[in-house]
């Protein structure tokens, strides 16, 4: 292998290299981006038991040269190239560790609610788990890239891109929930039921489809980006398009984070500041007023009962009963499975409240190391997204780095009382099928953009 | 190869070609990134904004954690008392007289049914359904659908026999989650109610069982005034109960464990228990049959004579101090304390309600009449010791070497003190006598006149040695301290009247110990009731050990005062209280009540002045081992002196127990004579055998019918197995004489020994006289076991009870 990487540059002495000050270990590491390799042949498995390598050298090569395509040969799936290591291992902790800690903190809840079935919920998610993997791992070996190909439809007319057909399918899917959604106790319908098999969340799917898509368009845009009409306006009446389609849920936080990594991308992508600080801006003030005034989603008052002793018993129970697992903690916590809170107190203790009982019972060693792994993964994925040469690729792993990233932290920041409890899940963590399948998707796309990018 | 891709028109491999194509031109071409900045600059608000949330982190583990984890503490846990279970009390002989038992409360929680209540709805139309589906013509109606919490009332109410009507109360109100239905309900009750939830497919948090105990006394009323009670919280409130609650109540344990949200116990490994220590267990010197005799005999003499403000006595050992009996009567029953007993005390309630009073003022004075009962009288309330007190006033002039058994005093009727004139009892004065003679006679000139040998200073010494000033320290609570006049304030009248018992105010248990101390070679013990403290597992923990206060008297006074109290009781041929075979010593006293008197007006329900009937008796004489006090506080009847009221009550309490207690009668010759003797069965013999057999047993014979010959005996009055006093006749109906001979009893109330034996004789019938004083001059019959005009066979034994009732004290 590593012979193969020497001798690949000089079989391909035309190839320019993206900078000259690169490093040689840089340069060895370039072929590594699934280009298809020239031919691996005579140096790749060069058999240092064969003393006669000269005479035998003339017939083999002109057999490879045969198989050996030109650079334009054609690869959908690529096996060659490395996937990031740190970023697959990453999510692997981060996966059993969330399961794991799901099932302790809601093994007692799972028990009460399903005829005594404390598996309930930890099979369910192990199942959603498996079928994420399968697709994360598909993904992982599926050029991303291909999401922005353009093909032809209806005989030629039109050019569209497999990004249009996961944008069209997520908006469906979310309009579905009109007339077929499962209602919950306050109206909101933001489950499909799919017979035989439970429910669904398209919402999650939405998110996927806004960082695929305005990756997409950042980078089929990318030179127009900083005008107004093609840096803020379309994609922000897009956006808008998108949200709407999910009115009938209304899932506040859902439309929140969506916003936040739609900005996060179009400030990556390059729109101009000059329009997009002021929007921003704008949109925020109104935000408050709607919040503040309107008293939309009854913010004001979660805003208000944020502090976990302003009304224990009432307004903020699910805050102060967090308080209480979080504060009992103590440095080392009460140890694995040893949680009270999780008994009844905590009432959404395997959804959004993991990360109390996880404090609870490994304490704020066990928090830090969770605070840790989110900072890690965030840095690993803006890194991915920094080496990934291609705008698509940079612009998809930022957008699903900082979606994750961002839940995780909003999540932590609700458990802990400093931001208004609005039921934004954890990643990996939470209970929650559909989402938990759609991120190891994501990470699916997230380790495909890597192994493309030149990491070191 | 080329060629073939480049004509495929699959959509995969015109991407491939094209992703292919790109990668070329991207090798081309330097990528166009740009923006890299920015990606900074969202890092740094993560960054940011995670440091924030650490810090967060760090403040509620650690910084705020106490508070917190204090407040989780106060939500999860909870502590739960494990009740120790209430030492036992046994008498001397290991009987149980009380004993805790554990029962249940059981608790409706109303909340927790109506959250039930929807599955038992939904579960009921399920059946309902599957009834509906169930093809089978034969099939059994189904029973209409009940609500839940009207199964679990209708259910409990007719288990444990309560109402419903709060039950239904409790729920609809659904204030709390906890109603108790029934406290203190036992086993079998409990199991039903576990059956019955079963049946009904009830969950237990509906309704359970709480585990408490209560206090049990298996006999009752007996020595209740001794034994107390426990109140609602099982703190011992009279009595022993209260005196050693310390020891009986044992120490209480804690078990401190989490709850879930719901308040149900969480599954832990650490949770603390502190577990219950028992309380100790009480074995008393009471011996139960003793108290036993003590009560009957005492109810009877309550009831016999009108004692309206209840008798009480006490039995002793005179030389432990270890108390044998103790009983105020009437008593009331341990197991319901609130129940009023006595028939007075319910007449006054009965005449204030006829009078109209308010409820209050009813409910107020039963509250009094039942504090009242519930008081220990032997040893709360204080009396007059009267002539009792003599023994005292003699033994210490006798210690005092100022007197011996032969001066003799001079009773001219009454005495002069200081100028006022103190009457005797018997108002023309008793004239020349002993010292014996005047103890027999309670003379009061006499102990006038000893008390002034001793002098006031001397007299407050005794009285003080004897432990008047002070209470005895007897195991029991709400002693009461005595009203006596000091040395410092006392005058010769008062020294006078103190000598014969009439000035203070004592505890009959002070008299009783002053008595032993008499008796038992005048050493004042102190009367305790508990023998030895057990710990639960029955090891002795504490043993009461005989408290010897001091000696008051020696030897020989005592022994001398032995003497006199004997004499006492066999002079003029017997006293009420002798009994054939004993060597009983006894004195009695017969206390005016003047304040009680004039209070009431003179008014108090009898004819006479009222009085405190006392006697106090010691047996055997030659070696003491018992002291018996008996006082009646008011007796009502015809009869008021001690030697009549109380005196019974002591003879016959040693007629029944002293056999009991291991004291047996030795009889003189002359007693053996006039023993009783059993009939032996003559039915079946010949005559002539029949006559000899029983003249040789010390009976007569009288024949009905024909004798002569070979005849036979067909019947005998009394039959065999009777015992009747040897010389009684015996009948015999020889052979066909069918008509038994009847007579009728005739009336020998009030009549001498002798004018009753003939009547009695002379009727046919045979006598057997009852009662220690029958030979004494004074006696008089005042009992008869068959009422006058009934008939009965002739020959059949009439028992007849004697008296001796014009004994003044």
């Amino acid at each position: 292998m590593q012979q193969a990487r020497q001798s690949a540059p000089s079989k391909r002495p035309g190839v320019r290299r993206p900078a000259a000050a690169r490093s040689q270990a840089h340069t060895a590491a370039a072929p590594a981006r699934g280009i298809p390799q020239g031919s691996p042949a005579p140096t790749r498995a060069p058999n240092p038991a064969k003393p006669v390598k000269p005479v035998k050298q003339a017939k083999p090569k002109v057999k490879r040269r045969k198989k050996v395509k030109d650079p334009n040969r054609i690869k959908l799936l690529s096996f060659h190239s490395r996937v990031d290591v740190p970023m697959l291992l990453l999510v692997m902790v981060l996966l059993v560790f969330g399961i794991t800690m799901m099932f302790s903190a809601g093994h007692a809840l799972s028990y009460r609610d399903n005829k005594g079935d404390s598996f309930y919920y930890v099979t369910r998610q192990l199942t959603a788990a498996g079928l994420g993997l399968v697709g994360m791992f598909f993904l992982t070996f599926f050029d991303y890239r291909f999401l922005r190909y353009e093909f032809r439809v209806l005989g030629g007319k039109r050019r569209i891109t497999a990004t249009h057909l996961v944008v069209a399918a997520s908006m469906l899917l979310n309009l579905l929930t009109i007339p077929f959604g499962i209602a919950a106790e306050g109206g909101q319908k933001r489950w499909l039921p799919i017979p035989g098999f439970g429910q669904f969340q398209p919402s999650d799917m939405l998110k996927i489809a806004v960082i695929v898509y305005f990756a997409y368009y950042i980078h089929k845009h990318s030179d127009k980006m900083r005008k107004f009409y093609d840096g803020i306006w379309i994609p922000g009446l897009m956006l808008v398009l998108m949200i709407l389609s999910m009115i009938s849920q209304t899932h506040l936080s859902c439309m929140v984070i969506i916003c936040l990594v739609f900005v996060a991308m179009l400030f990556v992508g390059g729109s101009n500041l000059k329009y997009l600080l002021p929007i921003c801006v704008l949109v925020a003030l109104a935000a408050v007023f709607a919040v503040m005034v309107l008293d939309v989603g009854y913010f004001k008052e979660r805003i208000l009962f944020m502090d976990p002793l302003s009304e224990p018993g009432d307004r903020s129970y699910q805050n102060y009963q967090s308080a209480l697992a979080i504060g009992s903690g103590g440095l080392w916590g009460k140890g694995f499975g040893n949680s009270s809170q999780k008994y009844y107190y905590l009432p959404e203790a395997p959804n959004d409240f993991v990360y109390a009982v996880l404090v609870e019972e490994f304490g704020l060693v066990g928090g830090l190391v969770v605070i840790l792994l989110f900072l890690i993964f965030v840095f690993r994925g803006f890194y991915i997204a920094r080496k990934s040469e291609d705008k698509f690729g940079c612009l998809l792993a930022t957008g699903i780095t900082f979606q994750i990233g961002l839940q995780a932290f909003l999540n932590l920041g609700v458990n802990l009382c400093c931001i208004p409890n609005t039921g934004i899940s954890m990643p990996f963590f939470s209970y929650g099928g559909t989402a938990l399948m759609f991120q190891l998707w994501e990470m699916g796309l997230l380790l495909s953009v890597s192994k493309r990018a030149k990491l070191s | 190869m080329d060629k073939k891709t480049n004509n495929n028109t699959g959509l995969f491999w015109r991407f491939a070609a094209w992703a292919a194509k790109k990668d070329a031109e991207d090798a081309e071409k330097p990528p166009v990134i740009g923006y890299r900045g920015r990606q900074i600059v969202i890092l740094a608000i993560v960054v940011g904004f995670s440091a924030f949330v650490g810090y967060n982190l760090l403040k509620f583990t650690v910084l705020d954690g106490d508070m917190w984890r204090q407040q989780a503490n106060r939500q999860q846990m909870r502590e739960s008392t494990i009740m120790a279970n209430r030492g036992a009390i046994y008498d001397a002989n290991g009987t149980v007289l009380a004993q805790s038992s554990t029962v249940w409360n059981i608790i409706f929680a109303e909340e927790a049914t109506y959250r039930a209540s929807k599955a038992y709805r939904e579960n009921y139309e399920n059946k309902q359904l599957k009834w509906l589906d169930d093809k089978d013509p034969n099939k059994e109606p189904l029973p209409p659908f009940k609500e839940l919490s009207e199964v679990i009332i209708d259910g409990l109410s007719e288990i444990l026999g309560v109402s419903p009507d709060g039950m239904r109360k409790a729920y609809i109100a659904q204030e709390h989650n906890y109603y108790i239905v029934k406290r203190k309900v036992e086993k079998p009750e409990v199991k039903l109610i576990e059956q019955f939830l079963i049946d009904n497919g009830i969950s237990s948090d509906c309704v359970y069982a709480e585990q408490t105990s209560k206090r049990y006394y298996p006999n009752g009323s007996l020595a209740s005034n001794v034994i107390g009670f426990t109140n609602f919280d099982g703190d011992g409130v009279y009595g022993l109960e209260a005196y050693y609650d310390e020891y009986l109540r044992g120490t209480d344990g804690k078990a401190f464990y989490r709850t879930d949200g719901e308040g149900k116990a969480v599954e832990y490994g650490n949770d603390d228990v502190f577990s219950a220590t028992d309380g100790h267990s009480l074995v008393l010197t009471l011996d139960e049959v003793l108290q036993h005799y003590l009560e009957k005999n005492l109810e009877l003499c309550v009831s016999q004579h009108s004692v309206i403000n209840r008798a009480c006595g006490i039995i002793m050992d005179c030389n432990t101090g270890g108390v044998l009996a103790m009983a105020t009567t009437p008593s009331y029953d341990l197991n319901n304390p609130s129940e009023i007993t006595s028939v007075y005390d319910l007449d006054l309630l009965e005449q204030m309600k006829k009078e109209g009073k308010s409820e209050e003022e009813i409910a107020e004075q039963e509250g009094i009449l039942r504090e009242r009962q519930w008081k220990n009288k032997a040893v709360t309330e204080l009396y007059n010791p009267g002539s009792v007190f003599k023994t005292v006033t003699c033994s210490s002039a006798l210690e005092e070497e100022l007197i011996n058994i032969n001066t003799t005093f001079n009773c001219p009727g009454y005495a002069d003190v200081a100028g006022t004139e103190i009457h005797c009892w018997r108002e023309w004065g008793h004239g020349e006598q002993t010292l014996q003679q005047a103890m027999t006679n309670s003379c009061n000139p006499c102990f006038i006149a000893i008390g002034q040998m001793l002098g006031m200073q001397k007299f407050s010494n005794y009285f003080e040695a004897f432990g008047f000033t002070e209470p005895t320290g007897i195991d029991l609570p709400g002693e009461e301290q005595s009203i006596y006049v000091p040395y410092s304030r006392m005058g010769p009248v008062d020294l006078a009247m103190s000598s014969m018992g009439q000035t203070h105010k004592i505890t009959p248990i002070q008299m009783c110990t002053a008595i032993c101390a008499i008796v038992n070679g005048g050493k004042l013990v102190t009367p305790h009731l508990v023998d030895k403290i057990l710990d639960c597992n029955g090891n002795v923990v504490e043993t009461k050990e005989t408290q010897i206060k001091r000696q008051v008297i020696s030897e020989e006074t005592s022994k001398t005062m032995r003497g006199i109290l004997e004499t006492i009781v066999n002079e003029n041929g017997g006293h009420n209280a002798y009994i054939a075979g004993y060597r009983i010593g006894g004195k009695s006293g017969t206390a005016e009540k003047i304040e009680d008197y004039e209070k009431a007006g003179g008014l108090a329900g009898g004819a006479h002045m009222t009085y405190i009937s006392t006697f106090a008796a010691s047996v055997p004489m030659d070696d003491p081992q018992i002291v018996i006090l008996v006082l009646a506080d008011t007796p009502t009847g015809p009869e008021y002196y001690g030697s009549a009221v109380a005196c019974p009550v002591v003879s016959a309490v040693f007629k029944d127990g002293l056999e009991h207690l291991g004291i047996y009668p030795t009889y003189t010759a002359e007693e053996q004579a006039k023993m009783d003797a059993t009939v032996p069965n003559v039915i079946g013999d010949m005559t002539m055998y029949a006559q000899s057999y029983l003249t040789a047993n010390n009976f007569e014979v009288r024949f009905v019918g024909d004798p002569t010959g070979d005849a036979q005996v067909v019947d005998q009055i009394p039959a065999s197995g009777s015992v009747i006093p040897r010389g009684s006749t015996v009948v015999l109906y020889v052979g066909d004489v069918k008509e038994r001979e009847m007579g009728e009893v005739p009336d020998v109330i009030g009549k001498s020994s002798s004018e009753a034996n003939e009547l009695i004789i002379n009727a046919g019938f045979n006598i057997k006289i009852l009662g220690g004083a029958a030979e004494n001059v004074n006696a008089v019959a005042t009992m008869q076991n068959y009422d006058p005009g009934v008939t009965l066979y002739k020959g059949s034994v009439i028992e007849v009870t004697f008296q001796a009732n014009s004994f003044g004290d």
